[in-house]
C-alpha cells in the first residue's frame, strides 16, 4: 500500500525533515487512534502520538527494515502508551474509573458515564465502546487495545507487558469478559446498530 | 468440561490460539451448550466492536506541532541514552548510596595514597571499577562464549590485556602498594568478596570495610587484575532461542528479581531488548541470562584466552595496608582457588562503590536469533 515507505526512511535518515512529514501525513490517523484508544482522551492522545514519532524519527538509523515501516511504529506508539499508563500509576494519577472497577463499585453507569437516555438516543454506539473501554482497568485495556486494535500477537503482548503467555490469555478473556458484560447493558444499541456480530477473528 | 471451565478458554478459542486437542474438547462442547455458544457470540461481538471502532483524526496542526519539535532535534538516532535517563530516574538512590560507599571507603583509604601517583580523577576511576565488574565475570561464568566474540564494541575492546601487563605490585615499607602504568587511572573501590583463594577457609567481614578485609591476605599476595580502559556503558550478547518470546519473558523475570528492568527494542522486529540492573547483580544476571538460549555473541569485557582464568590469587584493587594504621583496601575481588570452577554465588558478597553518575547501573542488551 504504502511502496515507497522505505526510500521515505531513507530520506529521513539524512536528515529530510520532508521526507519524515510525508511518513506523519500516511500514519497520524492510525497513531492518534491507538493513542486515543489507550488513553481515552485527545490530550493525552496528541501528546503522546508525537512522542512516538518523535521517538520513531529518533530511532530512524537503527530501523533495520526486518517488520514494515508501520508495524514497527505502532509497536513504538504502543511502548509509548503503555509507559504513559504506568507512569500515571506511578504518580498515582488514577482517573476515577479506576477507582469504579473495584468490587461493589457500580461499574456499568459510573464507568461509562451515560445515562440510558444518552445511551439510547443520543451517544453513537462507539462512543459506548471507547467509554467503556476507557473504564477498564489499566492492564484490561493495554491488553485489549493491544491485541483487538493493533492486532498485536499474544507473544508480542507478553513481551511488551513482561507476563506470561498464560497470563496473557487469561488476563485478555478476563478483560474481554468484563468488556462484554458492560457493553451487554446497551444490547438495544449495539443490536440497532450491528445486525450481526462481526465474528471475524 | 465444565461451563465455567470452558469460558476461560473461551477468548483464545475465538483467536483460534488453543492447542488443538482444548480446542476440539471446546468445539464439543459448544455444540451440546447453548449458553456458551451465546457466551462465545457475545464474546465475538465484543471483539468486534473494539476492532470495528473507527480512526480518529488527530487536530489539524498534528503535523506542524510534530514537524517544529522536530526541527528543534538533532538528526535521527540521537535518542537520549538510556543510562541516563535511568539514572537520573530509579537508579538514583542506588548510585547516591554508591557515591556514599566510595567516600568512607573510598577517598578515605586508598586514594590518598594512590591520587599523587596516578593522578586519576574520580570519575574515571569509577568508570574503571565497572569494567573490571564485567571482567570478572567474562572469566568466571562465561569462558565458553568468549571465543565468539564478534561484534565488539569499541567501549568493551579494552579489557583484552593481560592483568600482569597492567599493573604491578610495589612494597614500600609496611605498605604494599599497588602500581598502575601512569597512563592508567587508578580504580580505587570495587567489591569485596567473603572468600580468598589463598585461604579457602578464611572469609572476610564484609561489614568491616578494607580493615576487616586485611586480615583474609595471609600471604599479602596481590595481584592487580583489573583491566583498564575507557567506560563501558554496554555489554552485548547475542542468544539463539527455539522461543524467543520464552526467552525474553525469562530474562524480564531474571532482571526483576535481581532489582533491573528491561525494555524491547523497536529495532529488529522486536528481537532486541535491553536490560538494566544495578552493577552489583551483573554477574548473576549475566549467568542467568546464558540459560535462556545458546549466547552465540558475548560481547562482554573479557579477557582473551582465559588469561585471566589463570590467576588462582586474590585481586586486589588499591592499596594493601599490612598492619597499617589506615585500613587500606578498598577493593578486593577474589576469585575460586580452583580457577577452572565457576565460584558459588553465595559466597560472595559484593558491592558496588561506584561513584555518583552512571556506574551504578549496567545495561545488557540482547539480540535474540
Amino acid at each position: 500500500m504504502h511502496p515507497e515507505d522505505d526510500q521515505l526512511v531513507k530520506r529521513c535518515r539524512s536528515g529530510d525533515l520532508d521526507a519524515f512529514d510525508e511518513l506523519v501525513r500516511r500514519y497520524q490517523s492510525k497513531v492518534y487512534t491507538v493513542a486515543y484508544r489507550f488513553m481515552g482522551n485527545h490530550a493525552d492522545a496528541g501528546d503522546l502520538s508525537q512522542d512516538a514519532f518523535i521517538r520513531a524519527y529518533q530511532a530512524l538509523s537503527s530501523f533495520r527494515g526486518d517488520s514494515s515501516f508501520a508495524t514497527w511504529l505502532y509497536r513504538i506508539t504502543a511502548n509509548v502508551c503503555r509507559d504513559e499508563i504506568r507512569k500515571q500509576i506511578r504518580y498515582k494519577k488514577v482517573s476515577l474509573d479506576e477507582i469504579m472497577v473495584q468490587p461493589g463499585g457500580n461499574n456499568s453507569l459510573a464507568a461509562a458515564d451515560l445515562t440510558p437516555e444518552e445511551s439510547l438516543d443520543r451517544v453513537e454506539l462507539k462512543d459506548v465502546v471507547q467509554r467503556h473501554l476507557s473504564a477498564l482497568s489499566t492492564e484490561h485495556r493495554l491488553i485489549l487495545v493491544m491485541r483487538d486494535i493493533q492486532g498485536m500477537s499474544y507473544d508480542e503482548i507478553a513481551v511488551s507487558l513482561d507476563c506470561t503467555l498464560g497470563t496473557v490469555k487469561s488476563r485478555l478473556n478476563r478483560a474481554r469478559q468484563t468488556l462484554k458484560k458492560r457493553l451487554l447493558e446497551h444490547r438495544e444499541l449495539i443490536e440497532d446498530e450491528l445486525r450481526l456480530p462481526d465474528k471475524e477473528g | 468440561m465444565r461451563c465455567h471451565e470452558i469460558n476461560e478458554l473461551l477468548s483464545a478459542y475465538f483467536d483460534g490460539l488453543l492447542d488443538p486437542s482444548v480446542q476440539n474438547t471446546v468445539d464439543l462442547h459448544l455444540e451440546e451448550c447453548a449458553a456458551c455458544r451465546t457466551e462465545l457470540e457475545d464474546l465475538a461481538m465484543v471483539a468486534g466492536l473494539v476492532r470495528n471502532l473507527p480512526l480518529v483524526e488527530p487536530p489539524v496542526e498534528f503535523g506542524k506541532e510534530l514537524r517544529s519539535k522536530l526541527e528543534n532535534l538533532k538528526s535521527p538516532g540521537s535518542s537520549p541514552g538510556l543510562l541516563k535517563k535511568l539514572v537520573s530516574g530509579r537508579w538514583s538512590t542506588l548510585v547516591a548510596l554508591a557515591a556514599s560507599f566510595l567516600l568512607v571507603f573510598g577517598i578515605a583509604g586508598a586514594w590518598p595514597a594512590l591520587s599523587p601517583r596516578l593522578g586519576a580523577s574520580k570519575q574515571e576511576a569509577g568508570v574503571q571499577s565497572q569494567v573490571a565488574d564485567r571482567a570478572t565475570y567474562g572469566y568466571k561464568n562465561a569462558p565458553e562464549a568468549r571465543d565468539e566474540s564478534v561484534n565488539r564494541e569499541k567501549t568493551l575492546s579494552v579489557n583484552n590485556v593481560a592483568p600482569e601487563e597492567k599493573f604491578t605490585e610495589v612494597v614500600q615499607g609496611d605498605r604494599m602498594i599497588a602500581k598502575l602504568p601512569d597512563a592508567v587511572p587508578s580504580r580505587p573501590v570495587q567489591t569485596q568478596n567473603l572468600k580468598t583463594a589463598a585461604d579457602p577457609s578464611s572469609t572476610v567481614d564484609s561489614g568491616g570495610g578494607g580493615v576487616a578485609a586485611r586480615g583474609a591476605l595471609p600471604g599479602g599476595h596481590l595481584l592487580m587484575a583489573a583491566p583498564a580502559g575507557g567506560p563501558a556503558e554496554r555489554v552485548f550478547l547475542g542468544i539463539k532461542a527455539d522461543d524467543i518470546g520464552a526467552a525474553m519473558r525469562q530474562i524480564s523475570d531474571v532482571a526483576r528479581i535481581h532489582g533491573g528492568s528491561v525494555e524491547v527494542s523497536q529495532e529488529m522486529d522486536g528481537k532486541e531488548m535491553t536490560v538494566t540492573i544495578p552493577d552489583s547483580q551483573f554477574d548473576k544476571v549475566m549467568a542467568e541470562i546464558g540459560k535462556a538460549g545458546k549466547v552465540t555473541i558475548n560481547n562482554s569485557p573479557a579477557p582473551e584466552d582465559n588469561k585471566m582464568s589463570a590467576v588462582a590469587a586474590p585481586t586486589v584493587t588499591g592499596v594493601y595496608s599490612k598492619g597499617g594504621a589506615e585500613p587500606g583496601i578498598t577493593s578486593l575481588q577474589v576469585p575460586e582457588a580452583d580457577s577452572g570452577k565457576q565460584p558459588v554465588d553465595k559466597k560472595v558478597q559484593e558491592y558496588s562503590l561506584a561513584p555518583a553518575g552512571e556506574q551504578g547501573i549496567s545495561s545488557i542488551r540482547i539480540r535474540f536469533e
